[in-house]
């Protein structure tokens, strides 16, 4: 078995990076806007779907096909975030944080259903993003399509954490989230930087759903096991945590892969769960901690 | 005299014309199946394959359907069932693929006596003494069977490893596969259970390459199958696989290069796409012009329980009851194959094994392997 | 001169009650003037209502002539009406040096000078220019809360009870910055219950009780007032 380490550590960075990816938006809204957006997961679904949508408008011999159509689909899911923003945060912004989770659990479903009714319930294969075929690093095999989704994952997890931290914009997306009265008070146009946060974190979807549909395909019923793993990973990294976030997630890769070669895929699982409730009890906060205290 | 004849031929004239009008009469059989949820792809295949036979019944029959959503819980089923009969009094219903939807239906179809059509896998539901359930697919004990004989007997696998999803499906495969296996003097040398959800299988063909496994035998659903043979071919694996029916459904073909498929067979009733007599290549013509897929086992399995509805009533049944009796009590030659009740309502007992050659997404049927369970 | 602050008649309400009879004030740029009263007295609701958090429900608010009186929350904090409300309530995860930057204003260089300036005016912040808000003392939340609402060179500046919770030795920079505010031009209205340092900082204090002004004047003659101590008990 220990000549399979390097197959099993690369698809675990390959696997990781993709749930990373998928819980990106998610962290995103939560530090942005304070909100707990349930449909993210279904909003990556749909990104898979909308990539394999604008990938059937390309000529069979479309070169770069994934790098083509995602702008497309970044644009498409960004419309569908503000949607949602509308439908499922707005009207509930001054309701318990609870109702949000309820409309957008409900978004969720409306989606799923849609797609299933509207498009199809067959799992659907989406365009690679630069190419198929492998290259051979290490004793391992890794796909090109892995190979890109590892350098997207990073790409965007480096500019969200960048953003938030280092740019003015972010800072004020924050303060927005963490107390919207005082942001309005300081003259910050809280409507637009909300409106603006669902709109990237929808981009972030589908970017994630495309990357996604092509390596693991996708399904409608996907949403609902993204958003657990989305979920359980932002826990394990710290609430609001990008890094930690990311963290998390290849945390859990790590024991779909490499634990679950070990042992099997049900002894992984239990493992993870225990894992993570072992760290709740030493560290409510997360690894990291939080991303903000509440004593202010 | 003349006054009598005119009496006489009126009274013939309504007599034809009543006869005529009873005959005309329209029987109603509802479609309740899942079209959304986790079942959605099979539940589409079902609808689409009731439906067609619904809208082309042979001469002298006339038909009205509705179909409802059966989603994922038995009391939606439960719900549409009770709603259908009330409205409706149909002859016939054409019932989901889900088990336990169909566990939930039977007894209520059967204390109004009217006949379940379905293509569900799952093997309680003829055992529980429920006379109404008819099921036009063969059961795990027949395509298992077929499965597990190609691979040892075709293939000479002696050292499988079983894949198999945590799901009712999956593990009642499973099952019935290790039995199988044991009959024929093999044990598996390693068995998986996966969760439907695990996108990543490298580890489990590993750990089969671990074990010295020779083939896989899969049993697991349509995106699951599709990644594990991608993977394996990714791999380099080199292992001969013998996969479940989702295998053998277009979609789950398309999601892989034809060069993926090449040595991958799969167990199934039927592949209406690879089968070359003119009526089953008429059938899935249709099927796609109409419904803009490519019809598969269950589609097709659906289509012929229908049809031998529809040729009850064409024989004369017009009642729940008489149609019952009629598919409890006559043999059909469907499109898939000849369907006979074994005495519970298992009406299939026939399977076939197609094969991938590594340049078409359309396999081929390289064996079949009739009455495996012994009804003839 | 036109004055710098000017409520007329203005009433307040809090959900369907009037919480502040009508009331007249007039505020010049570099005047501090002092709100005291019982808890409930309507101070808070004063206060609120010139930020723009609660409604006016009848009269007018002028700042330099210019009616704001329907302007929202934000619509008062560009015209330079700064709010620093009671609890301080500052962005919890952000640091001190990110809580200044989102409230100040213009590029990026005239946003650092108006950083370096607040580090000045408190000096006691600069040493923890990357401390999130929820690790700083009560007392350097105060001032962090104070520069946050002045950075960007108010017209007004409402000050909402900002000894709250404060220990005596603090209290000193405290109300040295209040001072500080007006001698830079601001106008500043300050609700306080530490009658002592308010009516030392504030040239003109009035006191509330049940949403009405009962004292109005110079702040030493309303010091030595002999109903000053029942009218602040709300009798």
């Amino acid at each position: 078995m220990i000549e399979a380490i390097p197959q099993l550590l690369v698809n675990a960075l390959a696997l990781g990076s993709t749930y990373a990816l998928a819980a990106l938006g998610f962290v995103l809204v939560i530090n942005a806007v304070g909100a707990v957006n349930f449909a993210h997961g279904e909003l990556v679904m749909l990104g898979g779907f909308v990539a394999v949508g604008l990938a059937a408008t390309l000529p069979e011999t479309a070169v770069l096909p994934g790098l083509i159509v995602l702008p497309g689909v970044m644009l498409a899911l960004a419309a569908v975030g503000l949607v949602l923003a509308l439908i499922g945060y707005a009207p509930l912004r001054r309701a318990p944080p609870v109702s949000v989770f309820i409309s957008t659990i409900a978004i969720g479903l409306i989606i799923q259903h849609a797609v299933t009714a509207g498009i199809g319930p067959e799992p659907r294969v989406g365009p690679p993003l630069i190419g198929t075929g492998s290259v051979e690093l290490f004793g391992a095999v890794i796909a090109r399509q892995q190979l890109a989704t590892i350098a997207v994952a990073g790409l965007l997890l480096v500019a969200v954490h960048a953003l938030l931290k280092h740019t003015r914009f972010g800072r004020r997306l924050r303060a927005a989230a963490q107390d919207p009265v005082m942001a309005r008070a300081i003259g910050i146009p809280v409507v637009l930087t909300t409106a603006a946060s669902f709109a990237m974190a929808g981009a972030l979807a589908g970017a994630a759903g495309l990357m996604l549909s092509n390596q693991y395909f996708v399904a409608p019923t996907d949403g609902a096991v993204l958003m657990l793993k989305a979920y359980v990973a932002t826990v394990i990294g710290g609430w609001g945590r990008v890094w930690g976030a990311a963290l998390g997630a290849f945390a859990i890769a790590a024991f779909e892969t490499v634990v679950a070669a070990s042992v099997s895929y049900l002894v992984a699982e239990v493992l993870l769960y225990v894992g993570v409730l072992a760290l709740l009890m030493l560290r409510p906060r997360g690894l990291f901690g939080e991303a903000e205290g509440r004593r202010a | 005299m003349s006054r009598l004849f005119h009496t006489l031929v009126a009274a013939l004239v309504v007599m034809v014309t009543a006869m005529a009008a009873r005959a005309a009469e329209p029987v109603s059989i509802p479609v309740l199946v899942p079209i959304t949820g986790f079942l959605a792809l099979e539940g589409t295949a079902q609808r689409n394959g009731a439906v067609l036979a619904l809208d082309t019944p042979p001469a002298g029959v006339s038909v009205t359907y509705e179909v409802s959503d059966t989603a994922t819980s038995p009391e939606v089923a439960v719900t549409a069932l009770r709603r259908a009969l009330d409205r409706f009094d149909p002859v016939a219903i054409a019932a989901p693929i889900f088990g336990t939807q169909m566990l939930a239906m039977a007894p209520i179809a059967n204390r109004a006596g009217v006949p379940l059509i379905t293509v569900s896998g799952t093997a309680k539901i003829t055992e529980l003494g429920h006379d109404v359930v008819f099921r036009f697919f063969p059961t795990d004990a027949v395509v298992k069977v077929a499965q597990a004989r190609y691979a040892v007997r075709e293939l000479g696998v002696k050292r499988p490893a079983i894949l198999y999803q945590t799901t009712a499906y999956g593990q009642s495969g499973h099952g019935h596969l290790v039995r199988t296996l044991a009959e024929l003097g093999i044990a598996p040398v390693l068995e998986e259970a996966i969760d439907p959800g695990i996108k990543d299988l490298l580890p489990a063909l590993e750990r089969a390459r671990a074990a010295g496994a020779d083939g896989l035998l899969l049993q697991l659903h349509s995106g699951p199958t599709a990644l594990a043979v991608r993977q394996a071919h990714g791999l380099g694996l080199g292992l001969p696989i013998v996969a479940g029916s989702a295998m053998h459904q277009p979609s789950t073909a398309a999601l892989l290069d034809p060069a993926a498929l090449k040595g991958v067979c799969a167990e199934t009733a039927s592949a209406p796409i690879a089968d070359a007599r003119p009526a089953v290549k008429a059938f899935a013509v249709a099927f796609e012009a109409r419904f803009g897929t490519k019809p598969d086992a269950f589609a097709l399995g659906q289509y012929d329980g229908v049809r031998m509805v529809l040729a009850a009533v064409a024989g004369g049944a017009r009642t729940a009851g008489a149609v019952r009796d009629w598919l409890a009590a006559n043999r059909y030659e469907g499109l898939a194959m000849s369907y006979v009740s074994d005495g519970t309502g298992n009406m299939a007992h026939d399977a076939i094994i197609v094969c991938y050659d590594g340049n078409s997404r359309v396999p081929r049927i390289v064996k079949r392997y009739d009455a495996v369970d012994g009804i003839r | 001169m036109t004055p710098r602050l000017v409520l007329d008649g203005v009433s307040v309400a809090r959900s369907d009650t009037v919480v502040v009879e009508p009331l007249s004030l007039s505020m010049d740029a570099g005047e501090v003037v002092a709100l005291l009263g019982a808890n409930g007295a309507g101070k808070s609701s004063l206060i609120e209502a010139v930020a723009g958090h609660l409604p006016i429900v009848a009269g007018t608010l002028r700042l330099d002539g210019r009616d704001v009186t329907a302007g929202s929350l934000q619509a008062r904090a560009r015209a330079g009406i700064a709010w620093c409300p009671e609890g301080r309530r500052l962005f919890p995860g952000l640091t001190v040096e990110e809580t200044l930057d989102v409230a100040a204003t213009g590029n990026r260089r005239v946003r650092a000078e108006a950083i370096e300036r607040m580090f000045a005016l408190f000096p006691a912040l600069a040493a923890h220019r990357k401390t999130p808000a929820w690790q700083l003392s009560g007392g350097q939340q105060q001032m962090l809360a104070i520069a946050r609402a002045v950075i960007a060179a108010p017209r007004v500046v409402l000050l909402d009870e900002p000894s709250l919770g404060l220990a005596p030795a603090v209290l000193d920079s405290v109300f040295d910055a209040v001072r500080r505010l007006a001698e830079d031009g601001a106008a500043v209205l300050l609700a306080e219950q530490n009658v002592a340092r308010a009516l030392a900082v504030a040239g003109r204090t009035l006191v509330l009780a049940r949403g009405r002004v009962i004292l109005e004047g110079p702040s030493e003659r309303i010091a030595v007032d002999p109903t000053l101590p029942g009218a602040l008990l709300g009798v």
